[in-house]
């Protein structure tokens, strides 16, 4: 259990796996719904100021907010 | 009803423009997620039988997240409609996810594959597999061939295979089903799909539903002993598309959808505003200062010489009376004649606009600017309906609504008027040429950089009062850059000048021959040029004129334009037209611009009241049809609030800015002290009020895991 980081502290362009998603049951919902389960994502970019990540999953791009990413539990692959 | 067929899908998969292919409509269309935000619905025949095909807004799932999803579930949900799920090929993955819960939920779907030409060399797609794996027809689509588009959807009688879902057995569902069957049943839905989106804990279902209380608080106890069901089942979705995938799809190459490497230079922390900024100067400069103005003077001199001088020839041959002859020259061929002068700048605009709209660029954009706008109460997303405002506000406002949070979405539909719509691109044109002559491109950024400036500021002190952000998400897809078709941009070209034709040949026409009959007449209706009277319209406005004042517009004529203007902006500029009675000269520009410098006009401008009646007209009401827009999406309250929030925020600014102009032109010591004093005074409360909301705002500095932001921490 000890190796789970949220994603905001995972490395730029390094593979994660998603373990679990830690937000409202909404967000989560909405989360799972863009597949984050079972599968590995990588942190593409961030904006300026960090407020936003650019995350790659399932072969595609999306832009979370930093209060989505920090919900989303990765481990290392 | 009749063979109705309904268009879903994820969000950007092409279903609007399957809808104008189907339908031959010209519905707005643009690469970016959440254009169309309501259900659009359209008539057709078939080989003679008639079909309903209804345009849904974009969902993701079927448990709905926005307004707009909400919409598009409610609408499946309620009617036993035919679907077409349309899915983007560049993202089949993902797109099976919504493919899966219409299957769930036993709707009668077909699958239409958009996108196919882009992906063919990324993989093979063996689409007759994929249809027998699903059960149900699927085709590969390609919009732009409207026939055979039309002939492979609505003419397909596949039959459908009746396939389970292998994965919905390991959902126990049983319980829940025995308590909802019933209900289920009689409104035809399914009740393994209620039973599943219970336990997804999507309790929107519960509504439709309506159940007793009894069977509710069972249910929910089921519910919340199974907390970990909502992952499984979507993690049992996404094997099942991975399992269906690896037989249907074959993968040419490795890729990943929408990542480009231009990117690492547009989304660069330093670039991404730079550029931003660059683009917008070029669109600009390429509207109002080069070609924009070329094409117009051109139309001005063919307006004049094929409509004007025939027309003024025949009133003197038939020695047509007086006033009528004044009415044509100053109304039609003047005033709505000049206004159409404009049209190049305002089809370029909005050329541009749907340039930038197309290429994919505005969800990067959105992605460098969220930051910033975080700060200030909005939502990246905004920006879409903020460059939309730059075209037209009432469309602009419209578009607020694929904002998920309520709070942020009546944040941004109050402030988009504020931003400069093209109807006030004339305004800018006659008197920032007149007064500024060259520098008149500077002027209007100038001008352009106050309306965001305001508009930012309004709504950073509207987030920091009464309509605070709830923590709201922000998930955004990325959008892939594709060329922006020329049929497209063509058609673009042809509606916008379509509508601004018909709108001033309509309404602004109409509108002139009544300011000009106002301004022509007095009360006992004699012609004011013979009997030498005050006019109606002269002599209501000088009633208000003395508010004015303080920011130095105080003239019936300026009053009355702004009253004018209240309706649309584009009268303005033909108001002024009408009461300076300008010459018919071969571009309205110099001729109006010309009135304002002669003594004897009644609409005189120095410099400074440019200036200030500029910032008035960019800032003051928003026009009649934006206002009943937003009067359609925050209510009534909201509508009049915008209305009085503007003026205020209008003539503030013009006092300042009229006031600091002064002191600036006239060195008179004692006033610019006192001017000076109250200037400093006024920033100083606005950085005290601020400071002091922004403080009280603070958040939690803690990062702690599963934060909900109300701990004791924070309260401290």
């Amino acid at each position: 259990m000890d190796n789970f980081i949220s994603l905001d502290q995972a490395e730029l362009g390094k593979k994660y796996n998603v373990v679990d998603i830690k937000a409202s049951i909404n967000i989560k919902r909405r989360l799972l719904d863009f597949g984050f389960v079972n599968t590995t994502i990588t942190l593409v970019n961030t904006s300026t100021l960090k407020g936003v990540y650019l995350v790659q999953i399932r072969n595609y791009l999306i832009a979370l907010r930093k209060s989505e990413v920090k919900s989303i539990m990765v481990v290392k692959v | 009803m009749n063979n109705c067929i309904c268009l879903v899908g994820n969000p950007n998969v092409g279903k609007t423009t399957l809808f104008n292919a189907l339908t031959h409509s010209n519905e707005h269309v643009g690469n970016w997620h959440g254009v169309t935000v309501d259900a659009k619905q359209k008539s057709i025949l078939v080989d003679n039988v008639p079909y309903t095909v209804v345009d849904l807004p974009g969902t993701y799932s079927l448990s709905s997240f926005s307004y707009e999803e909400q919409v598009a579930v409610d609408f499946l949900l309620k009617n036993n409609n035919k679907i077409i799920n349309i899915c983007d090929a560049n993202n089949l993955e993902r797109n099976l996810y919504l493919t899966l819960q219409l299957l769930e939920a036993a709707l009668d779907i077909s699958i239409a594959i958009n996108f196919c030409n882009e992906t063919k060399d990324k993989f093979d797609l063996d689409v007759y597999k994929l249809s027998q794996l699903l059960g149900v027809g699927v085709y590969k689509i390609n919009p732009k061939n409207k026939k055979e588009t039309k002939q492979k959807l609505l003419n397909s009688n596949t039959k459908v295979i009746n396939q389970t879902l292998p994965y919905l057995n390991d959902i126990d569902t049983k319980y829940l089903q025995s308590l909802i069957s019933s209900r289920c049943k009689e409104l035809n839905l399914s009740s393994k799909f209620c039973a599943i989106k219970l336990l997804e804990q999507d309790f929107s279902i519960l509504d439709k539903l309506n159940l007793s209380q009894e069977v509710v608080a069972k249910i929910k106890q089921h519910i919340s002993n199974r907390p970990q069901e909502i992952s499984n089942i979507a993690a049992l979705r996404y094997r099942h598309i991975k399992t269906i995938l690896s037989q249907v799809k074959h993968d040419k190459k490795d890729y990943v959808y929408c990542k480009y490497k231009i990117d690492k230079i547009i989304l660069n922390k330093y670039l991404a505003l730079p550029i931003f900024l660059m683009i917008l100067a070029g669109v600009f400069y390429i509207t109002f200062s080069s070609v924009g103005d070329y094409l117009g003077q051109f139309i001005k001199c063919l307006i004049d010489d094929c409509v004007g001088v025939p027309i003024n020839n025949f009133f003197v041959k038939h020695n047509v009376s007086i006033w009528i002859i004044d009415l044509v020259n100053v109304c039609v061929i003047n005033g709505v004649g000049g206004l159409l002068s404009f049209l190049p700048q305002v089809v370029l605009l909005f050329m541009f606009l749907g340039v930038l709209e197309d290429s994919g660029y505005l969800s990067r954009l959105a992605f460098s600017l969220e930051d910033v706008f975080c700060k200030i109460g909005l939502s990246g997303k905004s920006i879409f309906t903020l460059l939309m405002g730059l075209g037209c506000a009432t469309t602009a406002t419209m578009t607020s609504r694929n904002l998920e949070d309520k709070n942020a979405k009546t944040k941004v539909a109050l402030i988009t008027p504020f931003m400069s719509c093209s109807a006030k691109l004339p305004i800018y044109a006659v008197l920032g040429v007149t007064f500024f002559g060259k520098n008149n491109i500077l002027m209007i950024m100038g001008l352009y950089l106050i309306s965001f400036v305001v508009a930012f500021l309004v709504s950073s002190i509207l987030d920091k009062t009464i309509l605070k952000n709830k923590q709201i998400s922000f998930i955004l897809e990325f959008a892939p850059y594709r060329m922006p078709s020329i049929k497209r941009i063509v058609n673009n070209i042809y509606t916008n000048c379509k509508q601004f034709i018909i709108k001033v040949g309509s309404l602004i026409l109409s509108l002139s021959v009544i300011v000009w009959i106002l301004q022509n007449f007095d009360f006992r209706f004699q012609y004011v040029i013979i009997s030498n009277t005050k006019s109606i319209l002269q002599q209501i406005c000088m009633l208000i004129a003395p508010l004015l004042a303080p920011i130095g517009l105080d003239n019936w004529g300026i009053v009355s334009c702004l009253i004018a203007g209240f309706v649309a902006k584009e009268m303005i500029i033909s108001t002024l037209a009408i009461i300076n009675n300008a010459p018919n000269v071969n571009n309205i520009v110099s001729g109006l611009g010309a009135t304002f410098l002669v003594s004897n006009s009644v609409v005189q401008f120095t410099p400074l009241t440019s200036i200030v009646f500029m910032i008035f007209v960019l800032l003051y009401v928003p026009c009649l049809s934006t206002l009943s827009v937003l009067k359609q999406e925050l209510g009534t309250k909201w509508a009049i609030f915008s209305v009085f929030m503007q003026l205020i925020i209008a003539y503030s600014v013009c006092l300042v800015v009229y006031n600091v102009g002064l002191l600036i032109l006239h060195k008179n010591t004692l006033s610019s002290i006192i001017v000076l004093m109250s200037f400093c005074l006024i920033i100083f409360s606005v950085v005290f009020c601020y400071k002091y909301l922004f403080v009280k705002n603070k958040k939690c500095s803690q990062n702690c895991l599963g934060c909900n932001k109300n701990c004791n921490k924070l309260k401290r």
